[in-house]
């Protein structure tokens, strides 16, 4: 076997096991009511942006757009396609090693390249319109965000085989202020064109010594498993959230012994009565289940990112979707904690639920409330809106509540 | 005194799913009831019958008295993945409404008896099976109640561990408490248990004290694994 037919037949399971994902995780229920929707609030706003109606595109300067491709250029992954079984084989034919070295480069130049098309193609209405560049400045821009992305994500993971765990997370704050200062240089035609010629000496110096390094091949495999575990995780996670059981999106394997909030059990309630103690549980199980939590972040950010770009009357009915959705992800996870099998092993006296389930989904609501609401205020009418509109909000999220409750 | 009546025509999980038949007991307090069987014998099942957790029960569970609490050991471990066991100590007090002085001098005998105290705050699920068995067995006794539901308390547990259970039990039966206890260890519920309800194919075959169990199966002076093997052969 050539490093050639290696690599093909390690891409082929690569792009199968991505093919089954998909295909667990997206069916027609998903295409309709997530993907589809979501494309098309995209397309209605991007046409926005071209034709010069995006407000908030006004506000994005050299600085912020620096900012913000580098850290879109710091997300990528190198995979090694490499399996246990190969080790082995590479260890008796070591001239493999540096072709399917190349082929993976190669590769991810290929991906890589694509991604960045595509991203200063979306970003292109900015670039041309809001900030008035060029299209020779686009595509050296282009060159070097390529450039960048490359060298980036080849050291990212060099650092990973090679290096620990803190150095890694410094490093990753270096590449990023040095990244976001060379795309703020390259603001400027010349900036641009000075950078491309760096990066590219830069880039064929690094990726000749990276070829020369010593594999680390059982690094490199975990590494891979890692991000397959990871995107799996996050792929069957969303979902769940779509009707998927549950337990597709558990972590394959709890490790921490302690729970990283309230690691030595503290109480969040004070005394030993069952309201308390039903709180208490729903409260800390919830907090500490890193993807009801993820979810709740998720619909305080969709509903923020509806509130700041939509027209106003849409902005208030997102306000209230969102809370009401909020409230009825309180409600879920209730539902989840208080069905749970532990509550079978005693004869638990009996209590009117509804009473602490209400007092709970009030103060779950709470943080979802305060920032959507103030996020409104402030969008609509200003400094008076950071006022009143939380109060509004906060009676309405006792009317979403106290209609919650009476379904429990 | 009766702490549990138990009179079941049928039950299972749907009504064309019947697992058990004519399951008629009683237990009073301060005795330990064995519920033996082979595998499938319907022992879990009646036990899940007496909980209430069934989707189908044709019959009725009766406890001693309304306020009366009992406290149930699954086979299976049954925890709160994202709680400690601390948290899961504090949830049962709680709903209990134990004081903080009560809780205490209760659980820290325990959980230095099946020596969990170094783990009061870690993850259950982090736990070996033994010492998540282990917990199932002190939330148990914390709650000091009438009445003991055990499925297969022995498996997992090491010989100290079980000793310790035991002797547990057998305190607790003195202050009056009634265990009904399922089991594969015959020669452990013999010694232990005052009377034995024996289970097969979803219906029970015999019960009542060793000597009534040795009188149904007419062998004098066997002992209960000979007289249950002897009855389950007549019962096929």
């Amino acid at each position: 076997m050539t490093g050639k037919d290696l690599f093909r037949l390690r891409l082929k399971h690569h792009l199968k096991f991505f093919r089954r994902l998909q295909r667990v995780a997206i069916d027609w229920a998903v295409i309709i009511y997530i993907i589809l929707p979501i494309l098309f609030v995209f397309f209605l706003h991007y046409n926005s942006w071209w034709s010069l109606e995006a407000d908030w595109l006004h506000s994005v300067n050299e600085i912020n757009l620096a900012l913000v491709i580098g850290f879109l250029l710091l997300l990528g992954f190198q995979h090694s396609f490499l399996h246990q079984a190969d080790v082995l084989y590479l260890w008796q034919k070591k001239s493999l090693i540096r072709k399917l070295i190349r082929y993976r480069l190669q590769y991810y130049l290929v991906i890589s390249f694509i991604r960045t098309v595509i991203l200063i193609l979306i970003l292109s209405p900015i670039l041309l319109l809001y900030l008035e560049w060029g299209p020779i400045h686009i595509v050296l821009f282009g060159g070097v965000s390529y450039l960048l992305h490359n060298l980036a994500n080849a050291l990212m993971r060099d650092l990973k085989v090679y290096q620990y765990r803190w150095t890694r997370a410094l490093s990753y704050v270096g590449l990023y202020a040095v990244g976001s200062s060379v795309l703020f240089i390259s603001t400027t035609t010349l900036g641009s064109l000075c950078s491309l010629i760096l990066l590219v000496s830069i880039n064929i110096f690094y990726l000749n010594l990276a070829s020369k390094l010593k594999p680390k091949f059982y690094k490199e495999i975990e590494l891979d498993a890692n991000q397959r575990s990871k995107l799996t995780h996050i792929i069957l996670a969303q979902s769940t959230y779509v009707g998927a059981p549950e337990f597709l999106a558990e972590s394959p394997s709890r490790t921490r012994k302690k729970p990283w909030l309230f690691p030595n059990s503290r109480k969040i309630f004070n005394g030993y009565l069952p309201e308390s103690g039903y709180r208490e549980v729903y409260f800390k199980s919830l907090l500490r289940n890193r993807n009801w939590v993820l979810l709740y972040v998720q619909i305080i950010g969709v509903g923020l990112f509806g509130i700041l770009t939509f027209p106003n009357v849409f902005k208030v009915l997102f306000w209230v979707g969102m809370l009401m959705l909020t409230g009825n992800l309180l409600k879920s996870y209730w539902g989840k904690v208080m069905t749970h099998r532990f509550i079978d092993l005693f004869n638990w006296k009996k209590m009117n639920m509804q009473p602490v389930a209400k007092q709970s989904f009030l103060l779950g609501m709470a943080p979802a409330w305060l920032i959507l609401s103030v996020a409104l205020g402030f969008k609509t009418l200003g400094i008076w809106g950071i006022l009143f509109i939380p109060l509004i909000g906060c009676v309405l999220s006792r009317i979403i509540v106290r209609y919650i409750v009476s379904k429990i | 005194m009766n702490v549990l009546d138990v009179e079941i025509f049928d039950a299972g999980y749907g009504k064309n799913e019947i697992i058990i038949k004519e399951i008629f007991f009683s237990i009073q307090s301060g005795e330990l009831v064995g519920l033996i069987g082979p595998n499938g014998a319907g022992k879990s099942t009646t036990i899940k019958a007496t909980l209430g957790t069934l989707d189908h029960i044709n019959g009725s569970v009766q406890f001693g008295d309304e306020k009366m609490r009992y406290s149930y050991i699954p086979e299976q471990p049954v925890f709160y993945e994202e709680l400690t066991l601390w948290e899961h100590i504090q949830f049962t007090a709680s709903i209990c409404e134990l004081d903080e002085t009560t809780l205490n001098n209760r659980v820290k005998p325990l959980l230095e008896m099946f020596r969990l105290d170094q783990v009061i705050h870690q993850l259950p699920s982090t736990f070996s099976k033994g010492m998540q068995q282990k917990l199932m067995i002190v939330l148990a006794f914390l709650t000091q109640p009438q009445l003991y539901i055990i499925d297969e308390p022995f498996i997992g547990l090491d010989p100290k561990a079980m000793n310790d259970f035991l002797k547990l039990l057998e305190k607790e039966q003195e202050q009056g408490a009634a265990v009904l206890m399922s089991t594969h260890m015959l020669d452990t519920a013999e010694r232990i248990c005052d009377r034995f309800i024996l289970l097969s194919g979803g219906q029970i075959i015999a019960q009542g004290t060793l000597e009534d169990i040795r009188e149904t199966a007419q062998l004098e002076s066997a002992n209960l694994f000979d007289s249950f093997e002897v009855l389950m052969e007549r019962s096929l």
